[in-house]
This record gives structure tokens, sequence and C-alpha cells, in this order.
């Protein structure tokens, strides 16, 4: 009973208090159980030190604030503020928010944001967001976003977005977009892009992932795939290559080595490279078997026909070991091949194609074996 | 799932033996017509119903018709009826939904004969007598039928003019009724809450979905079809329609109000595999509905479910049919904007999940506050994005065979948990206009054992995806689905599995 009477009287306490004290003073100490049951009498009181039991609705806070589950703050935060699950400030950050949960901020500001779940801003930031999901800025934030899965800047970001899913910059991006899966800057890269994919619009800067693709590249890509859609000035270094006058094309066959193919090939002035995955493998001695193939080569484009010839790798994947007691689950080739290609229609043709595969039984000591593969299909577009 | 069956079966019977000839509509539409005309001046003119009742409408024509609406918010529609009110009535759902408990027992009954379903006046006395009990019904049964169950409750109370807060009691009455008055089971906790909370969001969903197809409006075989779809839908809305006769009553404008829709169908081959069993994996055949109903980010005053989301799953091979059905509803919320191209809706929101999965299994009834937002449109790059958090109210995970619950004959074992929780979910779609997007979908499940085994499970799921664009509304494209589950038991080792799942799809939007 004891123990009830000392935490009653103090709700009871603040509650008198709400009605004996004026609004909107500046208040060096709040303590505050859920607002309106606190020192402040108003949400317009500005306050140095501030305690929220569960949480507190104040104006400013000049100093250091604490709150249980959460926090509004109608003005500005100069200072350091740490919540539980939610803390919201109305108008600027000059200093630290941190919380478990969510931080939001309306009016932007500079300093440290960090939330265990994520990051909101409505305004212009500078300084950290780091957060254990998501940042989101809808403005433009000069500074560094991390988070755990992805990164949001509705437009400009300066320094570094850095997140393990993915970094979205609404317009301009100048510094360094890192991420696992997918970078995209709306209008220009003017730094660095480092993913699996990242797109832009102007690339200024540098690309680099498996796919990087721009409208106009004035900066370096190098990846595997590389996407130049209207304006090649910069330089690409890639294992496929779609330049303006690029024409990409699919190849759909089979042949000795895989019975069905699909690829796309880039075509170039002549030079082509080509992608083609086949299943299942015929001369693999398992079920499931997959193969890549990665072709380099010219094309003699003569007038009636085509003449293809092209140097390629092979990785094959198998089920189970190709040779008993070595590793030979995966295995890999060199391929030296020549053929003919007749296009039909404007967007279908034909082509046949034979040579040698020297194959390899293994990654590891391999031994090599000759081949002779042929193969045909259709290319289309 | 035969008890639904058999209500659906009776329902269409019911529908196609009701005065639904083309006639007989026909002469409702001439003498509503001739009355109008005589009370109330020109409204509309006899020449137009002419050309309505002559048309040749046919199924084709309706489906056609259904899709140039699919942007029309009706609230907004010269031809919408704002003054007109539902009446209300509270009575008659009550009856209907004990008429409807009465005919599902009597099947199980006297049709299909079920142990469960032999009550007495002892039964009804033991089941008020007895605590309530976590029952060990299939994942299948307590996860979803009974929420379905629960939505033809709620919908007899929608269809008579009852609002969503005042029909969502009728899914919790039908469902006390069910547990102490028609089974000899003892009444479960599992069911009562399942049913109440599946049954308010997944009837206020088929409510929405049955209003974008009906439009009194119509007439002869479209009006037939735009009922059977509606019927379909919310069967229990449709008998009351019958019931009451708006099967066949035209009305000159619309009365329903409805939101813009916004749907993919994506279909294509899926391939599951278990860490480290690439090659031992099972094929699929996946067809995926993500249906957006209303527009989160036009500035209204908002009902509940004006804006809801479903996911649905249905897979041909060896995963179940039904792999994945998830409502997400707004209950209530409201737009913010702090600068005026921004674009925010927060809100608090209702969760409906159910995936079963040769895997996994996790069903789970939620409430829980979320924020969608769009980004500041740049030029042909559009980003949205959600993100919510949650109460699991009550859900259900997988079990592992040691831990399964048998019932005391041994007949039976439940190899699920039951426990409660949180989950959370983020999503987000970054598309380039007239090239493709990418979407990133992170959903995560955390249940708390109450009955079952002690301790947690855990069901994290990452879902990238990208997508080529062929056409405006026709995609090509490749999702990766990461799906890990962690178990942390008390008395049994802890369990983690992680499956992959690829899929390569075709969709279309509209």
């Amino acid at each position: 009973m004891i123990k009830l009477r000392f935490p009653l009287l103090a709700v009871i306490l603040l509650a008198v208090n709400s009605s004996l004290f004026s609004q909107g003073k500046d208040l060096p100490v709040n303590l505050s159980v859920i607002y309106p049951v606190s020192i402040n009498t108003s949400k317009s009181d500005n306050v140095n030190f501030n305690i929220g039991i569960i949480g507190s609705n104040i104006n400013s806070l000049k100093g250091f604030g604490v709150n249980g589950i959460y926090s509004v703050l109608e003005g500005d935060l100069n200072g350091v503020q740490i919540n539980g699950v939610y803390s919201e400030t109305r108008k600027k950050l000059k200093g630290a928010q941190l919380s478990v949960g969510i931080n939001a901020l309306t009016e932007g500001g500079r300093g440290l944001m960090l939330g265990g779940i994520g990051n909101i801003v409505f305004d212009d930031f500078s300084g950290i967001q780091l957060s254990g999901i998501s940042n989101l800025a809808f403005e433009s934030v000069r500074g560094f976003q991390i988070a755990g899965l992805y990164n949001m800047a509705g437009k400009d970001v300066n320094i570094m977005q850095f997140g393990l899913a993915g970094n979205v910059t609404g317009m301009k991006m100048k510094g360094l977009q890192v991420s696992g899966l997918f970078n995209l800057a709306g209008i220009s890269n003017k730094g660095m892009q480092v993913s699996s994919i990242n797109i832009t619009k102007s690339q200024n800067g540098v690309q680099f992932g498996f796919v990087n693709a721009c409208d106009n590249n004035e900066g370096l890509q190098f990846g595997i795939l590389n996407v130049v859609g209207k304006k090649q000035n910069g330089t690409t270094i890639g294992l496929l290559n779609a330049f303006p006058d690029t024409k990409v094309q699919l190849l759909i066959g089979g042949g000795n080595f895989a019975y069905a193919t699909i690829g796309a090939r880039f075509k170039t002035n002549g030079i082509y490279t080509s992608l083609v995955m086949g299943a299942p493998v015929a001369i693999s001695n398992t079920t499931k078997s997959i193969l890549f193939n990665y072709n380099f080569g010219y094309s003699f484009d003569l007038k009636y026909l085509n003449i293809n010839t092209d140097l390629g790798f092979t990785h094959i994947a198998n089920e189970s070991n190709q040779v008993e007691n070595k590793s030979s689950k995966n295995q890999f080739g060199i391929t030296i091949k020549a053929g003919l290609e007749k296009q039909i229609l404007s967007k279908l043709g034909i082509f046949v194609n034979g040579g040698f595969l020297y194959l390899a039984d293994s990654y590891n000591s391999p031994s090599f074996s000759n081949k002779f593969v042929i193969e045909g299909g259709f290319t289309l577009l | 799932m035969k008890k639904l069956l058999f209500i659906s079966l009776f329902l269409i019977i019911t529908l196609s033996s009701n005065i639904y000839s083309q006639d007989s509509i026909s002469v409702k539409i001439k003498q509503n017509a001739k009355l109008k005309l005589s009370n109330l001046g020109k409204d509309y003119s006899l020449v137009s119903l002419d050309n309505q009742y002559a048309k040749k409408d046919c199924f084709r024509d309706t489906i056609k018709s259904l899709l140039r609406k699919k942007n029309i918010n009706r609230t907004g529609d010269k031809e919408f009826d704002s003054t007109f009110k539902a009446k209300k009535n509270y009575l008659l759902p009550i009856g209907e939904v004990i008429v409807l408990n009465i005919g599902i027992w009597s099947i199980s009954r006297y049709l299909n004969p079920q142990p469960w379903a032999r009550i007495s006046i002892n039964s009804i006395k033991e089941n008020f007598k007895k605590m309530w009990v976590w029952d060990s019904d299939h994942f299948e049964t307590n996860q979803f039928l009974h929420p379905y169950h629960g939505n033809t409750y709620f919908n007899f109370a929608r269809a008579n003019g009852l609002s969503f807060w005042e029909s969502a009691p009728y899914s919790l009455g039908g469902s006390l009724m069910w547990e102490l008055f028609m089974e000899t089971n003892y009444p479960s906790k599992n069911d009562l809450i399942t049913t109440t909370m599946g049954g308010i969001s997944l009837g206020e969903m088929t409510y929405r979905l049955s209003s974008l197809v009906l439009d009194d409006r119509k007439s002869g075989s479209e009006r037939f079809w735009r009922e059977a779809g509606a019927l379909l839908i919310a069967p229990t809305r449709g008998l009351n329609r019958i019931i009451k006769g708006d099967v066949s009553r035209y009305r000159p404008k619309s009365i329903y109000e409805i939101e813009p829709v916004k749907s993919t169908i994506m279909a294509g081959p899926s391939y599951f595999y278990e860490i480290g069993g690439i090659y031992k994996g099972n094929g699929n055949l996946s067809l995926k509905l993500d249906l957006y109903y209303g527009n989160p980010f036009t500035e209204k005053s908002r009902k509940p479910y004006d804006f809801f989301n479903i996911k649905g799953i249905f897979s041909i091979g060896t995963q179940p049919i039904i792999s994945q059905v998830s409502v997400l509803g707004l209950l209530f919320g409201k737009n913010y904007k702090h600068k005026s191209d921004q674009r925010m809706l927060i809100g608090m929101f209702q969760h409906f999940d159910f995936y079963s999965n040769v895997y996994y299994k996790i069903g789970a009834n939620s409430l829980g506050a979320g924020i969608i937002y769009k980004f500041p449109a740049v030029s042909d790059v559009d980003f949205e994005s959600g993100m919510h958090a949650g109460w699991i109210v009550l859900g259900g995970g997988s079990n592992i065979k040691e831990a399964f619950k048998y019932e005391a004959d041994g007949t039976a074992y439940r190899d699920y948990n039951y426990g409660t929780g949180f989950t959370y979910k983020f999503e987000s779609i970054v598309t380039l206009k007239d090239k493709g997007y990418l979407f990133l979908g992170l959903y995560n499940y955390k249940i708390y054992t109450i009955d079952g085994a002690d301790g947690s499970d855990n069901l994290l799921m990452f879902t990238p995806r990208i997508a080529i664009a062929l056409s405006p509304n026709t995609n090509i494209g490749f999702e990766y689905n990461s799906y890990i589950r962690s178990s942390d038991y008390k008395k049994y080792e802890d369990y983690t599995t992680r499956v992959y799942e690829m899929k390569l799809f075709i969709s279309n939007s509209f």
C-alpha cells in the first residue's frame, strides 16, 4: 500500500500542477508521466532537462531529455533526446535524436538521428541518419544515411548512402551509394554507385556492379552487364555491354552439349558478346545440371548471310560429381565455334554453329577432354 | 471446406432459380422508369432505358466494362447517388447468422455426419461449464476457414446497411453461437479470436470487392454476371440481396461507394529449395494477385478499409493451392505532408496473414500502425514505400515434430503453436517509366508461444523482385524469395531452416 502511495501522490500533484502554472514558460526541469500529467502545463513550455516516464509533449528542448515510450516536441530540439518507441520533433533538430523505434523530424536540421526501426525527415537534413531498417528523407541529405535495409532521399544526396538492400536518391547523388541489391539516382550520379544493380540517368561518376544502367554515360561503368540508353561518351568495361547502337537479341536453341538454351546477344558493329544458359547439360551424367556459356566474337555480315566466329567460356554445374573421388560437381570449358546465321524476317533469324569444347572435369587439378559441339536455333528481335 | 461448398452451391442454385430472366428484369425496369417519369420528371429517358435492355450484353462485355471502371471512384461520379442511405436493419442479420449456423450444422449432422455435430442440451451445458480451450484443428481450418466463416457473419450485417464497426460484433456473435451451441467440442479461444478478427478483415475486403462488381444500373445478362460475381466474392451478401430482392432491383444511379483499384496478376514457374539442396527442390506454377483498393495519397477522410491491399498466391504443383492470403486494411488514418509535393498516409491498420507452405506455416491476426508514402515525382522515376509494425493478437506458426500437440485419443494433432507477438513489414517499389520496376519486401512475424512448444517462432521473409516492361501494363521479371524460420524453444532444440524460392513471371497490371 505504501509502495503505491508515492506514485499516486506524484500523479495527483502533477495533475494539480497543471492548473496552477501559467502557459508558455521556460522550465529548467520537467517531469511528465504522460502529458498533461506533467510539470509542463502547456505544449508551448520550453524545457532544459526533460523526463517522460511514459512520454512527454513540450515545445522546445534545449538540453537533455529521456522518454520511456514517446516524445513530441512542438518546437526545436537543441541537445540530446533518448526515447523508447517514437519520437517526433515538429521543427528543427540541432543535436541528437535517438529512439529504439522511429524518429520523425518535420523541418529538418542537423545532427544525429539514430532509430532502431527508422528515421523520417520531411525537410533538408545534414548529419547522420542511422537506423536498423530504413532512413527516409523527403528532401535533400548532406551527410550519411546508413540503414539495415534501405535509404531514401527524395532530392539530393551529398556524401554517402549505405543500405544492405538498397539506396534511392530522387535527384542528384554526389558521393557514394553502397548496397547489396540496388542503387538508384533519379537524375544523376556524380559520385560512385556500388551494388548489384546501379541505375541513374546521367552517369558522370562510377558505376560498379553486376548490372549498371544509365541514359547518358560520361563516366566509368564496370560490371557484367552495362547499359547505356542514349549517349555514350564515357568508358564501359563489362562482359555484356549495350550501347545506343547495340543490337540486343534473344537466342533460343539447343545442341549436343545442352538440350535447351536461352540467352542474349549484344552486337555492336559486328563485335558481339553473348551469355547463354542451358539445361539439362547433355554431356553431364546427372539429371539435374545447368550450364552458362559466355562468348566473345565477331560477325562477318555478308549480303545474304552472316558468318559468326567466337571464343567462349563455359561453366557447368552438376547435381553430383562427374568423376569418382574427385570434386567435380562444377566443371568448366573453353569453346571455339564458327557458324552461319540468316535473318529471315526483320526480327527473326536462324543460326547453326559448330566447334570444339575443351572440357575440364573439375576446377581443381583439371583434366581436359576434347568434344565436338553443334548447336542451332533462333534469334529474336 | 465441404460446408462452404454446400453453402456456395445452395446460393448459386437459389440465385439462378430466382426471377432472373432478362424479361422479368426488363419489365421491372420499365415499371420503374414509368413510375419515375410520372412522379419525378425526366430523370432519365426511356430511350436510354430501351437502349439498356436492348443491348446484347454478355459475359465478355461485363468484364470489359468492369475493366473500364477500374479507376472510377463513384463518389465523384455523376451517376452516383450521394443522397442514398441504406436502411439499417439490426435484427435481420441476427436471424440470418442463426439460420446460417443451423444450416451448416445440419449439413454436418445429417448430410455429411460429423461426430462433433451430435449436439444436445447436455453438450451445450457442458460447453458453458468448461473453460475455453485451444483446439487442434488443422492449420488451414483454424487460420483460413474460420476467418472465412466469420466473413459470412460480417457480410450479413454489412448487407443490411450496417457500418463496418456496427457489423464487427456480428462476427463475434456468430462465432460465440457456433462455439457454445453448435459443436460438442469445447468452445475454442483461438476460433473465437480468428473467426472474429479474420472475419472482419476478410468480410470488409470481400464486401468492398463485391461492391466493385455490383451495379444496379445494369440489366440483362450483364446484371446476371455481376450479381453472380458478387455472390461468389461475398456469398452471404449475395444471399441477402436475393432475400431482399436487391438482385433484380433497378436503380438509375449507383449506390455503391467504391474506390479506385490497381491490381497486378503475376504468373509463372517457381522453384523452392532448402539451403544446400538446390537440386532437391520442387517446382510449381504460381499465380499471384496483388490488389490495391483505394488511393492512399488522396487527401480525404476515410472509413475503415477505404484503403486496403490483398496479396494472394495460388500454386499448382507441390505447394498448397492457397499458398498465401494477406490483407492489410486501413482502420483509420490521415494524410500528412510538410511540403506540397509530399504524399503520406499515417494510420492504424488491421492485418490478416495466412501463409501455407510445405516448409513453413504462419497465420496471424494483427493490429498496428503504418505509414505509406510516395516520394516527390522525379522525371520518370516513381517511388512508393510503406512500413508497418503491429501486434499479433493471435498467431499460429509451424511447430517441430517432437512438439506436436496430440488430442487425448491420439487421433488428431496440431503441428503448429499458438501465440502472440509482433510483426513488421516493409515494402518499396521504384518504377522507372516504360522501363520496369524494382520491388523490395521484408516481412517478419515473431510469435511467442501461448499454447504449444514453449518459446518463440520467427519467420523472416525477404522478397526482391525486378521486372522489365514489355508494354505499359505488362512486365516480365524475376523474384527471389528468402524465408528464414527460426524457433527458440525451451524444452526442445532450437530449430532454423532457410528456404529459397526463385520465380520467373509475366505480369499484367489493370
